[in-house]
């Protein structure tokens, strides 16, 4: 059992190798093979149902691939080494997914103190996180509907990289909160991937969002990828008339 | 700790508590008698008349019907009580004829160890009786006249429409086809009787409301009911383990005639004399229990009720959650499962309680743990409904959340499902708390004590002040329990929990 803090976990890499997920008839994943490597960050876009969310609960063995592979580090996920994958990745969803009946802190020593940390390990790591998060600490001990909604999100953030695992999830983190949280939040965000270091895959609908963040692009459509590469080659060689028009219904504010 | 834990912990400590409190004492002889006030009268000269040979006598006073007590007497829940012969004949020993005999009786009860003692002096048989103007109008006289009457309004004693030697025989002998007929309560009968409510009663032949209320008893000119004496049934083994009793049983034959006990009946439900002082006053003896300050006397009974009534509800309880909670838990997400938890559950929920408890005697005996038994079969459903539904109801991102954390899924579900389920948990816990706190009134059916021990009396003895003095704790015990659930739901953390 691990019982000392990690630090600079070394990252990994994840792949889909033609993988299906139905449910039902409908393919929400439809025979997908991608590569991520250790250390990326990665953005998943696309409009809603086009089945990004589904590739990370399939990763965490939320779900199960109908067909194909997902690979962790190599190794393909299985019921066995499932739990040992969890652990290996942070996780946070649109809602933050706290619980409402721990405090921000019970909330995030759940994971630590099942692993045995120590208390004051427990207490390092948070205020390390505080610090990276930009929380104040007095917030660590309200409970989750007394926090705000940028509050909130830090504090999942906080939980997902509690044990410093080599990769991130981010499920449209940032999708319900308003534009100048968000717009504060996203330039954190991407300080914090530059300083952790870790495999990070974003998922998200905007597209504007998703650039910010991440050098590499995956559009999704309806459980397939239609584009898969930077900002420039989805402006410049737009794999199909729907990425041209993904891009343009970004909307920019008009002139005065 | 969460409230879940906290209720658990605090119904365990209760139980520890009265567990400990009601200990058995040292008694030779068990005294049983029937839910009605000639039997405890005859039962209480035995327990008298024993004490008088030295033994250490306990009377379980009114313990229910025939079947119950002849459970008991077969279970040696308890060694000796008042039964009448034409009961034995009809009811409990089916294959005899009607008229037979005492000696063959005593053969035969010999082949499944139970004696029987010489008659006590006095016949109380089965009768119709009805109000002296109706025997006027309707020109009743014998059992055969009412054939012409079928519009007069039956209300027969429970016991009295199921038994073989009671209305199914009757009904077919006079040919009878009443266009009303109504289960009642016996003692009840007789007001209802009296109030006009119905019309044809049946009644016990030594029952002092027939002269009181100017009854007129049809004369049964078909003799269709067997003979009815009093005799006290005992079990050899008990009588040769103490020899005393047999003695003491003897001292009682041909010792009551028709009118002394039609006279010790008014006594006690007419006159609302005390059992024990009439029987012991026709024995010729002192009262053997000293009667202490009424007051004291009072909160003494009510806080001795209060255990025993706190121990039944608290351990049926304590074991509904022990086996409800992890029956939910288990059939949670397993739709098969739970259904069939559920149905089975439902099932005993609408199994009556009087049926319940005459199923479980020949497992449990008579007194406290057929009731505890029965009402934590009552107590599954609420538990294991309520369980299922609170799981189910957890937000399924918060239970995704939960897993991609990486947590295993034992904490999983004591640190994030059940505690976010605690409100429904707590709803249905609740629920079955109250419901037995009403349903454990019945245990005093079977000698498990409670509050149902007064009201039966009161009932019995048409005495409001003892029906109230089990009727007022009971509802506020009731009261009291639900308060302390919604204490326990308001608590912070719980009201936390229930806003996902």
């Amino acid at each position: 059992m691990t019982s000392r803090v990690p630090s600079g976990a070394t990252p990994v890499g994840f792949a889909f190798a033609r993988v299906t997920r139905r449910y039902g008839a409908t393919p929400a994943v439809d025979d997908i093979t991608l590569e991520f490597g250790a250390a990326s960050v990665s953005a998943l876009v696309g409009s809603s149902g086009s089945g990004k969310s589904t590739l990370l609960r399939l990763l965490l063995g939320l779900e199960w691939p109908d067909q194909g592979r997902v690979l962790f580090g190599g190794s393909a996920v299985t019921a066995d080494n499932v739990a040992r994958i969890r652990r290996a990745c942070g996780y946070v969803i649109q809602t933050g997914g706290l619980f409402p009946h721990l405090s921000a802190a019970a909330n995030l020593a759940l994971l630590p103190r099942h692993l045995r940390w120590t208390r004051a390990q427990i207490d390092a790591r948070m205020h390390e996180l505080a610090a990276l998060v930009n929380l104040d600490a007095p917030m660590l001990a309200r409970y989750p509907d007394e926090l705000s909604g940028g509050q909130r999100q830090r504090v999942a953030l906080m939980r997902a990289l509690m044990t410093d695992p080599p990769v991130l999830l981010l499920d449209e983190p940032l999708a319900a909160l308003d534009p100048i949280i968000r717009h504060q939040l996203q330039d954190e965000l991407l300080k914090i991937f530059a300083a952790i270091g870790k495999t990070v895959i974003v998922v998200t609908h905007d597209l504007a969002e998703a650039a910010f963040l991440a050098p590499r692009l995956i559009l999704m459509r309806s459980g397939r990828i239609v584009q898969d590469g930077s900002l420039q080659q989805l402006r410049e060689q737009p794999a199909d008339d729907f990425v041209s028009r993904f891009i343009a219904a970004q909307r920019v504010l008009p002139s005065a | 700790m969460n409230s879940l834990r906290l209720l658990l912990v605090v119904i365990g400590l209760a139980c520890c508590g009265l567990a400990g409190a009601t200990t058995p004492s040292a008694t030779a002889i068990v005294v049983g008698s029937k839910n009605f006030t000639e039997s405890v009268l005859l039962a209480e000269m035995l327990r008298i008349e024993a004490q008088r040979q030295g033994l250490a006598v306990e009377h379980r006073r009114a313990l229910g019907g025939t079947a119950i007590l002849w459970q008991a007497l077969q279970r040696r829940q308890i060694d000796v009580y008042p039964e009448y012969s034409g009961t034995l004949m009809q009811e409990l020993l089916h294959d005899l004829p009607p008229h037979t005999d005492l000696d063959t009786l005593r053969q035969r009860l010999a082949t499944i160890g139970i004696g029987i003692s010489a008659p006590l002096g006095f016949e109380d048989g089965y009768a119709l009786a009805v109000r002296a103007d109706t025997t006027e109008r309707a020109q009743l006289r014998t059992l055969s006249d009412l054939h012409a009457h079928p519009e007069l309004r039956y209300g027969l004693s429970n016991e009295f429409i199921d038994r073989a030697d009671g209305w199914p025989g009757l009904r077919a002998a006079y040919a009878l086809a009443p266009e009303q007929l109504q289960g009642l309560d016996h003692d009840l009968a007789y007001r209802a009787l009296q109030d006009g409510a119905v019309d044809v009663v049946d009644v016990y032949t030594t029952d002092a409301e027939i002269a009181a209320g100017n009854l007129r008893v049809l004369e049964d000119d078909r003799a269709y009911f067997p003979r009815y004496d009093a005799v006290l049934l005992y079990r050899l083994d008990s009588a040769a383990r103490v020899p005393a009793l047999v003695t003491s049983i003897a001292n009682l034959a041909q010792r009551i005639s028709a009118d002394a006990m039609r006279r010790l009946n008014g006594a006690v439900k007419l006159q609302h004399r005390d059992e024990s002082e009439v029987a012991a006053e026709y024995l010729g003896q002192a009262a053997t229990t000293a009667a202490p300050s009424k007051t004291v006397a009072l909160l003494a009974r009510v806080w001795q009720r209060t255990l025993e009534h706190l121990s039944l509800v608290g351990i049926s309880l304590a074991l509904a959650l022990a086996i409800g909670l992890p029956l939910g838990i288990f059939a949670a997400g397993r739709p098969a499962f739970s259904h069939a938890a559920l149905a089975v559950t439902s099932m005993l929920q609408t199994v009556p309680a009087l049926a319940m408890l005459v199923f479980l005697i020949p497992l449990l005996g008579i007194g406290a743990k057929p009731a505890i038994a029965a009402l934590f079969f009552y107590s599954l459903l609420p538990i294991v409904r309520n369980t299922i539904a609170g799981l189910a109801g957890v937000d399924a991102s918060l239970r995704d959340s939960a897993r991609a954390l990486g947590l295993p899924a034992h904490i999983r579900l004591l640190r994030i499902e059940l505690p976010l389920a605690q409100h429904a948990i707590l709803a249905g816990i609740s629920t079955a708390a109250v419901i037995n706190v009403g349903t454990a009134t019945l245990g005093a059916l079977i000698g498990a004590g409670g509050y149902g021990q007064p009201i039966l009396t009161g009932v019995r003895l048409g005495n409001l002040g003892l029906i109230l003095e089990g009727a007022i704790p009971a509802a506020v015990l009731a009261l009291a329990v639900q308060a302390l659930f919604q204490v326990i739901g308001r608590m912070p953390r719980t009201r936390r929990a229930s806003r996902t």
